[in-house]
């Protein structure tokens, strides 16, 4: 046992006989437990260094560290939340000059210190871990006792709205951290050939980069056009179906239980995992239909998976329509279709819309569909003679298999972790990127199809009102 | 209706399988051996873990855009939270493939990776959003009379949303968590990469190592080179099938809301 332990130990054993015996005032105990948290903490931002620094010296590109760092602290948070919460929770009971808050407060800290600057060594892990639970256990012991006592209802608003801004802010930063972390990987090897030039399939970019050739390379605009179709395929069909649909369930349909089956339906089709419609494309428009894996079997079963969310936004959007604007066309002599033309369609339109573009952008990132209908084997061509009624039971059609984005950054994925025994670590990092471009078209794309759903919405909400 | 008869035409044998012999614990489909119960049980553990997750950060985030949230900044976050619903998966997924899976490995040594840890991560991040949005607006549907009525009588906000809002709101804050579950359940894309090496005959126990699930099994075999779909259709009516009853109990639940809210005529 090395010197260290054996002081932590000790250390252990004088907190446990404090915390069993609660002796309050005390000046030693304080110290006992909030000196050696600071070490602690010193020691292991020293702990820290060394491997950032063999890092730096082994030659591993910066950006790489860094985003080991990242990894390590985003995973200590994560440890260390419970730690934070009893923190919060024995705040909220005892009162701030307790010794026993000021117990929590040290075990807190010197969990935080442990845990965000040292995870690859296990027994600080271990430490750190033991500090977090001590606190947790100190905290529920806290408030327990203190459970009588009376604080200020403002104080505890005040706190909570803390928290919960607290978990706002985490959900944001999580998921802006995400688009972050796609950009920035992605960026590294983004370029605009990349993006325009033609046929370059995931298998021949991975040999490139492998043999050392990274830059004499094509780019994915195929895919990306192909992605493009798809979507357009399935909106041509979904569109019309489900507006179509919305206005007969908002208007026409009667209260009974075959409407209300329907609904049921139409819930349970919005709710069906992407995998599940994927299946049911698979067996219905590839083989049953006989159209084999095309576009127009793709375009299908993604118009199926986004028909019930056009349906539901049409339909909320018509029935937000205040009931007076249809009874003031009525008033004008105005037959149903056309109030519901002029009247009722115009007003939902601007809700409508947005959630049509919504729907546009969720089928863009869809995959499972995609894989199971139209594009499985990463092909970089399109086919000759393509059709939009699919193959049709026509064999000598044959399969359309279109190549898509999404299906390019999964076969990416596989040909990279098909070499992921290669043995240095930067050309996988490089091979990740190129993944990560993908992707992060992708994104750009996804964002920029929800961009336009916000600016339609206002735009179109200003336009209505001042038609009004 | 279907959707539905289709997985049932198409998965028949397995699912005669199942009527026959009962659910077996074994999933080896080229034997012939179709025991389903390990891929449920592993579904159902992805399902609540990420639940778990999505709740804690997402029903917060709720109440605080909800309620006390100043209206600049719900503006902001509300619509980014409804785009981010229909976000890529497999972008969710390569991502936490570079950086969930990776910290796994890093700590825990080689054999260990993606698994349940994994996917409770970043398939629960996935379906924040969802919980997010649905619970919020459940939350902005409770009558502003009850709101004042608690206010009026002294109460802080604080208190008055935890006594008066939440508890009134319950039923649709469930149903939106519930949502999150059905949709972390039948998530296959994100959860493909980084599920790690999978036994479809094992219930999973350790988190840090492989996972198979429902939805991840039938795109494995979709990516093969065989696709001897034939049954996966019974793998996927058995999705579906759970699923339904989720949106059941949601349905539900979504009802009871309303009924503490009688339309009036205004």
């Amino acid at each position: 046992m090395s010197d260290m332990e054996v002081f932590l130990l000790s250390w252990m054993d004088q907190l446990y006989t404090y915390i069993k015996n609660r002796d309050r005032n005390s000046l030693f105990a304080g110290a006992l437990i909030f000196i050696p948290g600071i070490v602690f903490t010193i020691f292991a931002l020293y702990q820290t260094i060394i491997p950032i620094n063999e890092y730096i010296t082994q030659g591993m590109p910066w950006d790489h560290t860094i985003d080991r760092l990242a990894i390590d602290i985003f995973l200590n948070i994560l440890l260390f939340a419970p730690a934070l919460i009893m923190f919060v929770a024995a705040y909220l009971q005892a009162e701030s000059n307790q010794l026993g808050f000021k117990v929590c407060f040290a075990l807190s800290i010197g969990a935080l210190g442990g845990l965000i600057f040292n995870l690859a060594d296990p027994t600080l892990l271990i430490i750190s871990m033991t500090f977090s639970i001590l606190a947790t256990i100190v905290g529920l012991e806290e408030s327990k006792k203190n459970k009588h006592k009376k604080y200020s209802p403002i104080i505890a608003e005040k706190i909570a709205i803390l928290g919960l801004r607290l978990s706002s802010i985490i959900a944001i930063a999580v998921l802006v951290g995400i688009i972050a972390y796609v950009v920035l990987r992605g960026a590294q090897f983004l370029s605009w050939e990349f993006i325009t030039a033609d046929n370059i399939g995931a298998k021949e970019i991975v040999d490139q980069i492998v043999s050392g050739d990274p830059r004499s390379i094509g780019g994915i605009r195929i895919f990306i056009i192909g992605s493009l179709i798809l979507v357009g395929y399935c909106e041509a069909i979904a569109i019309p179906l489900g507006i179509g649909a919305a206005i007969y369930l908002a208007e026409y349909a009667p209260k009974n239980k075959f409407i209300d089956a329907l609904r049921f339906f139409i819930e349970t089709l919005a709710g069906a995992p992407s995998i599940v419609i994927g299946l049911f494309g698979f067996a219905y428009f590839v083989r049953m239909l006989g159209m084999g894996v095309s576009i127009a079997a793709g375009g299908l079963a993604l118009a199926i998976m986004i028909l019930p969310w056009n349906i539901r936004t049409a339909e909320e959007a018509m029935r937000a329509v205040p009931q007076s604007y249809r009874e003031a066309s009525y008033a004008l002599g105005a037959t149903k279709w056309q109030t519901i033309k002029r009247t009722v369609l115009l007003s939902a339109s601007p809700a409508a819309i947005t959630g049509i573009v919504l729907g546009f952008g969720a089928a863009i990132g869809e995959t499972a569909v995609i894989m199971l209908t139209a594009s499985y084997k990463g092909t970089n061509v399109f086919p000759d003679n393509i059709s939009l009624i699919g193959a049709m039971g026509n064999p000598s059609l044959g399969g359309h298999d279109i190549p898509t984005l999404q299906m390019w950054i999964m076969n990416a994925y596989y040909y990279i972790a098909q070499g992921t025994n290669r043995p240095s670590g930067t050309i996988n990092w490089q091979l990740e990127n190129v993944m990560f471009s993908g992707a992060l078209v992708l994104l750009i794309i996804f964002i920029g199809i929800s961009f336009v759903a916000l600016i339609l919405r206002n735009y179109l909400a200003k336009k209505t009102h001042g038609a009004r | 209706m279907a959707i539905f008869y289709s997985l049932l035409h198409d998965g028949y044998p397995v699912i005669s399988d199942w009527l026959l012999n009962g659910f077996r614990m074994k999933w080896i489909p080229h034997q012939g051996i179709y025991g389903p119960i390990p891929l449920v049980v592993n579904t159902f553990n992805v399902g609540i873990g990420c639940t778990i997750v999505a709740t804690i950060i997402g029903v917060p985030t709720a109440i605080y855009l909800a309620e006390f949230a100043d209206n600049r900044l719900r503006n902001i976050i509300k619509p980014s939270l409804e785009i981010l619903t229909g976000f890529p998966s497999i972008i969710l997924g390569i991502v936490g493939l570079t950086i969930i899976v990776t910290a796994i490995t890093t700590v825990a040594g080689p054999p260990a990776g993606g698994g349940l840890l994994a996917i409770w991560i970043v398939v629960g991040i996935m379906s924040l959003p969802t919980v997010a949005t649905i619970s919020e607006d459940a939350i902005r549907a409770v009558p502003k009379d009850l709101k004042e009525a608690s206010l009026g009588l002294g109460a802080t906000r604080w208190q008055t949303m935890t006594r008066v809002t939440v508890p009134v709101a319950s039923p649709g804050i469930l149903a939106a968590i519930l949502l999150g579950m059905g949709n972390a359940i039948g998530e296959t894309m994100a959860a493909f990469y980084i599920s790690g090496i999978q036994d479809p005959s094992a219930i999973a126990t350790d988190p840090i190592r492989g996972v198979a699930s429902i939805s991840v099994q039938i795109a494995q075999e979709a990516m093969s080179e065989t696709r001897a779909m034939t049954p996966y259709f019974g793998l996927g009516f058995l999705l579906f099938f759970i699923i339904g009853v989720l949106n059941l109990i949601i349905r539900r639940l979504s009802k009871e809301q309303l009924a503490v809210d009688p339309p009036r005529n205004r």
